[in-house]
């Protein structure tokens, strides 16, 4: 009990240490979402939509995107595991654009495993293992050939996805359903908890341990350190003795491993069964790099801007039914967030002009 | 259909399909060797080959709508360079988020137009140039004709004139480049820009001198390719003609490929290829452009500062 205070204690010195920081990173990410939102609506001004409408859209958004939490909680289950696909790697200083593809291939080793075993345990398993096989493969292109990673994990995820659509339309598909892939057998699937207030998915519950472990493994472990000490100062980190090359390699496998177990949680847990079209799984890649980047690289903000971003994207739909609008508006946001997220010297500039008006 | 006819319809396709890699990565050669990398060319595409549907669309136009579409790229390049240059961004950042946003603005405005989310109306096309060798006929685009002669002149630019030695020097050492009494924040702006109008061009020509109307999927990771052919040509612009000849021969081959697979007679364990092996041949020019950049890769030299924020002291 004792012990437990301390760490209790403990925490909240570090909290408040680094209050400041952290008030700044909050006050950075309600600026880049508040700009995006005004840039957003001024575009749809733009385009010709009444002015009211954006007003609308964005109260709609709001509303309905948040206002069920065990569909906003499942809905961002996967897309906590793509980003802390990207978030990973990102700590080690590279950049892992492959998500998508890694989830498709988690995708689709979790199905056939759950097929063929009706084991959810082993089904996960094999997810993780073929993203974080498929992460090694951009780590060892960038570290013994010198491919830039971000053309390569477009290249494989272009093709990965056409490769995908061969496969589940050849091997996978559903005699008396052709569009569809068989279902998850019952034994394989991941139970929902009715929690009373809440029924929650474990999907949510996997996403959230994996995120709790990389902060642990990132920021309490000698291997997570020299990580990101190799991601902070490449030639620090050989100063010290690490050898980078590995490092590499490891944060990559992880971060495959990440995005494969959010296409097997996907499966197992909340599609069941995957379409010859791939749209249930096409677009939790790419949106895991503008979550992480929200979440500031940090595997618990990761988790709270998976959230918001999920509620967004669930806030889209409902404007596409109530309104009439393209649920598009939502990627539109996205993208202005991140593009704003990207400007640290703008939030610096603008700091230091309000402080010199002050004086 | 004798082997010849085979041959030149390939040769065709090879051609239409460099075009917009080669104009998209001597732009990106350009932006480059200045120290940018700018990764949101897709988005630069999409959004110049609405801009050219919209124009050509109302207009009937379709010179107005490459003009036009060159000074959208050029704006969208400058705000890439003014977010790199002048604000120090992560340029890796701000290109994932320009080609998020693209797709955004291009559905809303397809939706706002046209009152759908999948394409534009077809649109009035350039005609394409036909030359006759022996039976055949070799069909050009004549913007393929200016990409080459772009890809040319961006050669001279960079490798034969002062302002190129400037530019280069903005690449390898902008600190260096400061004191010769560069302008690496100018300089870094104004090539990002003119990258940004090459990949303009480009998007353009997938409208209105290719497919003829717009829609969402239509670039396909094209402004990738284009990238992975800058590392292939070493960031030299006559290089990047051939690279962009190879890149677009892997995907006519595999366009002529798919179709001459419904026509010729199969043996039986085959005939997947006509209904879902279909996919197999779009995944092809991936792979290919990724098992070239891999065998190649080893050897290139990229511009020292690429990518690194200059911040002056």
């Amino acid at each position: 009990m004792n012990g437990k205070v301390h760490v209790m204690r403990k925490l909240l010195e570090n909290f408040t240490s680094r209050k400041r920081e952290y008030g700044l990173a909050l006050l950075e990410i309600s600026l880049s979402i508040l700009l995006s939102l005004t840039i957003t609506a001024g575009i749809m001004i733009l385009m010709g939509y009444p002015s009211e409408l954006s007003l609308a859209a964005y109260t709609v958004i709001f509303a309905k995107g948040f206002d069920n939490a065990s569909y906003l909680f499942s809905r961002a289950s996967p897309l906590i595991l793509t980003a802390l696909a990207f978030l990973y790697p990102a700590l080690t200083g590279m950049f892992n654009i492959g998500g998508e593809g890694q989830l498709y291939v988690g995708a689709i080793a979790s199905l056939v495993t759950a097929l063929y075993t009706g084991s959810s345990l082993l089904a996960l398993i094999a997810g993780g293992l073929a993203g974080a096989a498929l992460g090694m493969v951009l780590a060892l292109l960038r570290v013994y050939r010198n491919v830039n990673e971000v053309v390569a994990a477009i290249m494989i995820n272009w093709a990965l996805f056409n490769i995908s659509m061969f496969v589940i339309a050849t091997y996978l598909t559903d005699p008396s359903i052709p569009h569809l892939t068989k279902q998850v057998p019952d034994s394989a699937k991941l139970p929902v908890v009715d929690l009373g207030i809440i029924r929650l998915n474990t999907s949510f519950l996997v996403a959230l341990a994996s995120a709790i472990g990389g902060a642990y493994l990132f920021y309490r472990t000698k291997l997570g350190f020299a990580m990101r000490v190799s991601g902070l100062n490449p030639n620090a980190s050989l100063i010290a003795g690490f050898e980078n090359k590995k490092l590499m390699l490891t944060s990559f496998a992880l971060g495959g491993g990440m995005a494969g177990l959010g296409g097997s949680i996907l499966v197992l847990g909340i599609v069941h069964r995957l379409d010859t079209m791939m749209m249930s799984l096409y677009g939790y890649g790419f949106l895991g790099i503008g979550a992480s980047l929200l979440g500031r690289n940090n595997p618990v903000g990761v988790v709270v801007s998976s959230i918001f971003l999920s509620g967004l994207l669930i806030g889209g739909q409902w404007i596409e039914t109530r309104l009439g609008l393209p649920h598009q508006v939502a990627d539109l946001i996205i993208g202005i967030i991140v593009i704003s997220l990207a400007i640290p010297f703008a939030y610096h500039y603008m700091k230091t002009f309000f402080r010199v008006r002050r004086k | 259909m004798t082997p010849i006819d085979d041959v030149i319809t390939l040769l065709s396709l090879s051609l239409t399909s460099m075009t917009p890699l080669l104009l998209a990565s001597t732009g990106e050669i350009l932006t480059e060797k200045s120290g940018v990398v700018n990764i949101g060319l897709e988005g630069i595409m999409i959004l110049t080959a609405l801009t050219s549907a919209i124009i050509t669309n109302y207009t009937g136009n379709p010179y107005l709508a490459l003009l036009v579409s060159s000074a959208v790229g050029l704006a969208i390049g400058m705000l890439m360079g003014y977010l790199s240059s002048y604000l120090h961004s992560n340029q890796i950042v701000v290109g994932t988020g320009i080609n998020m946003l693209a797709l955004g603005i291009a559905t809303l405005t397809l939706y706002r137009l046209w009152g759908e989310y999948g394409g534009s109306p077809s649109v009035g096309k350039l005609a394409d140039l036909q030359l006759p060798i022996g039976n055949a006929i070799l069909t050009l685009k004549p913007i393929s004709v200016v990409a080459i002669g772009l890809a040319i002149a961006s050669w001279f630019l960079l490798e034969k004139t002062t302002w190129g030695l400037r530019i280069r020097a903005c690449g390898e050492n902008p600190h260096s480049a400061e004191a010769m009494g560069v302008n690496v924040y100018r300089t870094r702006l104004l090539l990002t820009g003119i990258g940004g109008a090459y990949t303009g061009i480009a998007g353009s020509f997938l409208v209105v001198n290719w497919v003829g109307f717009f829609s969402r999927e239509m670039t396909s990771g094209r402004g990738f390719v284009a990238l992975a052919n800058v590392s292939f040509s070493n960031w030299h612009p006559l290089t990047a003609i051939l690279g962009a000849f190879l890149f677009g021969f892997f995907e006519a081959f595999a366009t002529w490929l798919s179709l001459k697979v419904q026509q010729v007679i199969l043996p039986e364990y085959l005939t997947f290829l006509r209904t879902s092996g279909q996919s197999l041949f779009k995944a092809f020019p991936y792979l290919a452009t990724l098992v070239t950049v891999v065998v190649i890769m080893k050897k290139v030299k990229m511009p020292r500062a690429l990518g690194k924020p200059y911040i002056k002291e």
